[in-house]
């Protein structure tokens, strides 16, 4: 062992302050988290040790139900679009048209953009009376009646995911962009010579080689979509009625508005199990090799 | 061994491990250095009955001390940063090693924020604080307790209401510095198009109905009310209360789902549906629903009157009146809310953070203060601040109205559980009886949970 340590020891200066620094500021908040759980506690001041009881609880909690079902159709709401929109989006930057370049960037505009700004343009855009420029748009071309948008349950989660996926489809655009790239140009041209049309080229070529991106794309958007909160936070307050209430905001209202860390941290718990198991599955489902060779 | 513990790499890993151990101890024992002070009460109450209250240059001099205050905007920015700093400067001058550093939060998130400083025993000596957040600190043992602080002078010139609402427990945690009182705010031009006018503003809820049925007629939202934010300043409690209604009984018991909290919740609800309220409404929190007001696209708001002053309502291209108090079966109410200065459990000189305060509220910078911000001196002794104000009359005039139901720690998270029940109506997910229902049960549940952590203290 010793002899591994000398061998290593440069990989082991570099590592040991990101170590130490992964100790302090993972590793310890996830076994304190855990410590709270075991109390009704706001951090400060008055606590009381419950045992499991914040476990028990949570399990016959309706809005934790109600919040991860939100949250689970938040993601149905956000993936599958997005990576569909920056799949497409990359495909139409990788050509070599002209202006590809400036297109790139006006699609990566929302990604740098602040979530405020996107949200109160989001809110003025999609406003519930007749005043509003979507609902004035919809009455003018297909005669609909008014829509509530964010105030209307149904619809409040859709309209929240939306922005989401406005906002992220630009990153997801330079995955696809990064993962297009990196394929051999060889298949596609042995596969213009027999004859492959671009839809082929695209089912049978491209979506089967881009596996690795994909399936990274996949677990860091479901990692992602499953901590959802500044959409609920900043367009609709977790309302109408917990319609657009996430896992995470109701932990954030849990932990800081009704100050009982103790059942957030048991929540966290929860959330955290919750996506290492999708992440798994995701995982062992998607990640097979790929082989660019003939 | 020796060869390996003489290697040049392995001295510097073990170099390296130790700087990293020294600067994480350092850093530690750094921190405790700044714990939490001892909440014990100091018994040098130096602003009792003969001392001055301020100006204290004759004692020896003391340690040098930095007091930490945390403000919010009141009102202009640069207007607030002259007085506070004239404050500062007088109280520096009087007092020698001692200094004051003012920091100006935005007011989202403030409790968390604050939550998150005591926590990290980095919080502020003296913070403001509104009413139902002091309690709920109070609750939680993280401000403290100012009864042995407060001078006669103080008892008798303060309203005696002021220090009632920031009373937890029979102990007052705050010092008052402003009145927030609610009213009604009309626009003219758009009522003139129904044939009402200053003189004829509804003055009942029967009345006000009719006028949002006649203005809904006409094309026009009536009234601008929020459901998502404070139900205190969206005037639902109002409401509540003007029908003689509550969330809580005058004993503590939850009375959410009462036959007053339905009717009013129907009253709403017929409102939202009938389209005399932005439809928005549901989601809309107290800044948006101002908004609408401001940019004249509906006729009538529940205003803080601190908006009187403020440059928002000067600018308006529209006319507009105070109206009255709207009256329901138990009269007119409308909200009255305290803003006051409390003192963190961080605090390591409490006795000189309230010496501090006590000049903050003395009369001539409360009149200050007060008449930049807009809102209602505490003090019995300044006189009327506002007669040049347009709509002040009118406020004064209804001060018999203002109302304050005893707030309750908890207070904060039934309300979410009331404006998830008033959402729920509107939308129709559930009968007003249901939705309230269940906020009922919500209630019930928070409100055992706080007896329990009391219970397990004694």
């Amino acid at each position: 062992m010793l002899k591994a340590i000398r061998k290593n020891s440069f990989i082991l200066i570099v590592l040991i302050p990101i170590l130490i620094h992964f100790l302090i500021f993972e590793i310890f908040p996830l076994g304190f988290s855990f410590y709270i759980s075991l109390f009704n506690w706001s951090l400060v001041g008055n606590h009381e040790f419950v045992g499991l009881r914040n476990w028990i609880d949570l399990f016959q909690d309706p809005l934790v139900g109600k919040s991860l079902l939100v949250t689970f159709k938040f993601a149905v709401y956000y993936i599958l679009p997005s990576m569909i929109i920056g799949m497409t989006l990359a495909l139409l930057i990788n050509t070599k048209l002209k202006f590809a370049n400036f297109f790139k960037e006006l699609y990566f505009l929302p990604v740098v953009t602040s979530i405020i700004i996107l949200a109160s343009v989001w809110k003025w855009i999609f406003v519930g009376d007749k005043g509003g420029i979507v609902n004035f748009l919809l009455e003018t071309l297909f005669g609909t009646k008014n829509q509530k948008f964010f105030s209307d349950e149904n619809m409040a989660l859709f309209i929240t995911a939306l922005l989401s996926i406005y906002k992220a489809c630009g990153s997801l655009m330079i995955y696809f962009y990064a993962g297009l790239k990196g394929l051999p140009s060889s298949v596609f041209e042995a596969a213009k010579i027999d004859g492959a049309n671009s839809w082929k080229a695209l089912t049978k070529i491209t979506l089967p080689l881009l596996r690795p991106t994909i399936l990274y794309i996949v677990i860091i958007s479901t990692i992602d979509v499953l901590q959802t909160f500044e959409s609920s936070f900043i367009l609709t307050g977790g309302g109408p009625n917990y319609a657009t209430t996430t896992i995470v905001y109701h932990i954030y209202k849990t932990a800081f508005v009704n100050m009982d860390m103790g059942y957030a941290s048991s929540m966290a718990y929860i959330l955290f199990i919750i996506i290492l198991i999708i992440s798994l599955i995701q995982y062992k489902v998607l990640n097979k090799d790929v082989s660019y060779g003939g | 061994m020796m060869k390996y513990f003489a290697s040049r790499h392995v001295k510097l890993v073990i170099l390296i491990l130790i700087f990293t151990l020294a600067s994480s101890i350092l850093s530690t024992s750094c921190s405790k250095d700044q714990s939490a002070t001892d909440q014990s009460a100091t018994s040098d109450n130096q602003l009792s009955g003969n001392q001055p209250a301020t100006g204290d240059n004759s004692a020896e001099p003391r340690e040098p001390y930095e007091i930490k205050m945390w403000v919010f905007p009141l009102g202009d920015s640069a207007k607030q940063k002259e007085i506070f700093d004239g404050i500062v400067k007088d109280f520096e001058a009087q007092n020698s090693n001692v200094t004051v550093n003012i920091q100006t939060m935005p007011w989202s998130n403030r409790e968390q924020k604050l939550m998150t400083a005591l926590a990290a025993h980095r919080g502020p000596d003296t913070v403001y604080m509104n009413t139902d957040i002091l309690l709920q600190f109070a609750y939680n043992n993280m401000v403290l307790p100012l009864d042995e602080y407060i001078t006669e002078e103080q008892k008798n010139d303060f309203f005696e209401q002021a220090f009632k609402v920031n009373s937890y427990e029979g102990k007052v945690y705050g010092l008052p510095v402003l009145q927030e009182m609610m009213t009604y705010i009309y626009n003219l031009d758009i009522l003139k198009e129904i044939g009402l006018d200053e003189g004829t503003l509804p003055s009942t809820f029967d009345e006000f109905e009719t006028m949002l049925k006649n203005l809904k007629a006409k094309g026009k939202t009536g009234f601008s009310m929020d459901l998502a934010g404070s139900l205190r300043v969206s005037g639902y409690y109002a409401q509540l209360w003007s029908e003689g209604g509550a969330p809580f009984s005058p004993d503590g018991k939850v009375t959410i789902n009462d036959a007053i909290n339905i009717k009013v919740l129907e009253r709403i609800k017929r409102w939202y549906k009938a389209g005399y309220l932005p439809q928005d409404a549901v989601t809309m929190n107290d800044n948006a629903s101002l908004g609408k007001f401001l940019a004249g696209d509906v006729a009538s708001h529940y205003i803080s009157a601190g908006n009187l002053v403020t440059e928002d309502l000067k600018n308006v291209k529209f006319n507009w009146a105070i109206g009255p108090i709207l009256k329901g079966a138990a009269g007119g109410k409308a909200d009255y809310a305290i803003g006051s200065f409390c003192i963190t459990k961080d605090s390591k000189d409490p006795a000189l953070v309230y010496k501090f305060l006590d000049l903050f509220t003395n009369k001539e910078n409360l009149t200050a203060i007060n008449k930049f911000s807009g809102y209602l001196p505490p003090r019995k002794s300044i006189p009327n601040i506002f007669e040049d104000v347009k709509g002040y009359d009118a406020v004064l005039g209804q001060l018999d109205c203002a109302y304050s139901e005893p707030s309750h720690p908890a207070e904060r998270q039934v309300m979410s559980s009331i404006i998830a029940a008033i959402q729920a109506a509107l939308t129709e997910s559930k009968t007003p009886e249901q939705a309230l229902g269940d906020a009922a049960k919500d209630a019930e549940d928070t409100l055992q949970k706080y007896k329990d952590i009391k219970d397990a203290q004694q």
